[in-house]
């Protein structure tokens, strides 16, 4: 076979291109709130608490320069917000509310969105984001923060964990240092580094309903024009344990099997069957949420831990 | 400390929304142990079982003591229940300390299978 020396892939033109390593430039989108503080159904603790945080916002002129706070705590101008609890619980929905009520703009961050591959790359998304939105005057909702604000590694052994605690470096200074809005809200902030919980002005809890809220909520939930035979205090009597999220879920599922069978008044039990398969489901869910730690013991600590030991283990 | 052959052995008597709390705790300690059987070498001697208030729910605490040759470990299993699931009587002596040891209650409440 005659060897072609003028082979198109031999010229230098005809090579491929190297694929790009340039990391994406993120485009933060700014966006309105999408509930009001009317939407939210919540111990009146919690709600009082969100009350609390507006204000202190609304107020920042009469604080800190009217009343002289500015002379006792530099640097307060700005809020951030910590709102935390089970899941399905309200965060997001206050979180939307509480910048509504202060006639903001918002960003919402996901974490996956601004962790890079490349070391080094997120701490320059997080500055790009708290720039964009001082220049936008929005305020930033991060979801899901313990990802961003867990505990920082104590014990560096790769480029990985100096890239996380560089990023954990970069949002304390941004936060010590932004004058407006930024609102986190997570499931788990026992994960939350201590250096990130100081500099969050308010901690709110959110909690699971109680029977009040969660015959509100079944009744929120279930529209008007759902023609159903419930009886909501029954229903909220006999299932707790649950979040608005849940009873939101049950009244969609119960609505669809009814739908199905075409129910010309949807019974009771169709709400009944599908909280129970989701307090089913969470069960499930909670016995599989189990962590396990190991440590050595010396003779002395488990003598001390439990006296019932065989008496010759002991004494060996 | 409840020796490991009397939990692996044991059911809960009894009806009761007490009752259910001791069952379900000896649920979480039987599936602990075994857990630990798979992850630990050396001979198990037995477990605590504690209790934790934390912020949302209260934490349930697995302690489990094995010795391979001269060195002791401890291995610790945890879960997070709500609190609608502890009993009121437990729920405040749990609010009142640090962590609460329930070992020598649950070894109580244990019948032979």
């Amino acid at each position: 076979m005659p060897i072609n020396r003028n082979h198109e892939l031999s010229t230098p033109a005809a090579l491929p291109q190297a694929s790009s390593r340039q990391p994406k430039v993120i485009q933060w989108q700014v966006v309105t709130p999408k509930h009001i503080l009317e939407d939210l159904i919540l111990a009146s603790e919690t709600y009082n608490q969100l009350l609390d945080v507006i204000s202190y916002f609304q107020n920042r002129d009469l604080l800190f320069r009217q009343w002289g706070l500015a002379e006792r705590f530099a640097s307060q101008a700005g809020l951030a917000v910590n709102l935390y609890g089970p899941p399905g619980t309200g965060k997001t929905l206050a979180a939307h509310a509480i910048i509504s009520a202060l006639e903001m703009s918002m960003i919402c961050v996901d974490y996956a969105e601004i962790e890079s591959k490349y070391v080094g790359e997120t701490s320059k998304n997080l500055s790009a984001l708290f720039k964009t939105a001082q220049e936008q005057g929005a305020a930033i909702f991060f979801d899901e923060a313990d990802a961003l604000l867990s505990k920082r590694v104590t014990n560096m052994t790769s480029a990985t964990d100096v890239s996380v605690n560089q990023t954990r470096s970069v949002l304390l200074n941004l936060l010590n240092n932004y004058q407006g809005v930024i609102i986190f809200a997570t499931n788990f902030v026992q994960n939350f580094d201590a250096a990130f919980l100081r500099r969050i002005k308010y901690h709110v809890h959110f909690q699971l309903p109680d029977v009040e809220l969660r015959e509100k909520l079944w009744q929120m939930y279930i529209p008007w024009q759902m023609p159903c035979h419930v009886d909501f205090a029954q229903l909220a009597a006999k299932y707790d344990n649950i979040s608005g999220s849940d009873i939101a879920s049950a009244v969609f599922t119960a609505a669809v099997q009814a739908a199905r069978f075409q129910d010309r008044l949807i019974p009771q039990s169709r709400f009944e069957q599908a909280i129970g398969n989701i307090i089913q489901v969470k069960k499930a869910n909670a016995d599989s949420e189990i962590t396990v730690r190991k440590r050595f013991l010396t003779e002395e600590q488990a003598k001390a831990e439990f006296k019932l030991l065989a008496k010759e283990e002991i004494e060996k | 400390m409840i020796p490991v052959i009397l939990a692996l052995g044991a059911v809960i008597v009894g009806g009761g929304l007490l009752a259910a709390f001791w069952e379900d705790i000896l649920g979480f300690l039987k599936k602990a142990i075994r857990k630990v059987q798979q992850v630990v070498e050396g001979v198990l001697y037995g477990s605590k079982v504690l209790i934790r208030k934390l912020s949302d729910g209260f934490k349930e605490i697995s302690r489990h003591y094995s010795k391979l040759g001269d060195v002791w470990q401890e291995t610790t299993v945890t879960r997070t229940v709500p609190a609608s699931q502890v009993p009121e009587d437990i729920r405040k002596r749990a609010e009142r300390c640090d962590e609460l040891d329930i070992t020598d209650e649950l070894e109580m409440e244990l019948q032979s299978a």
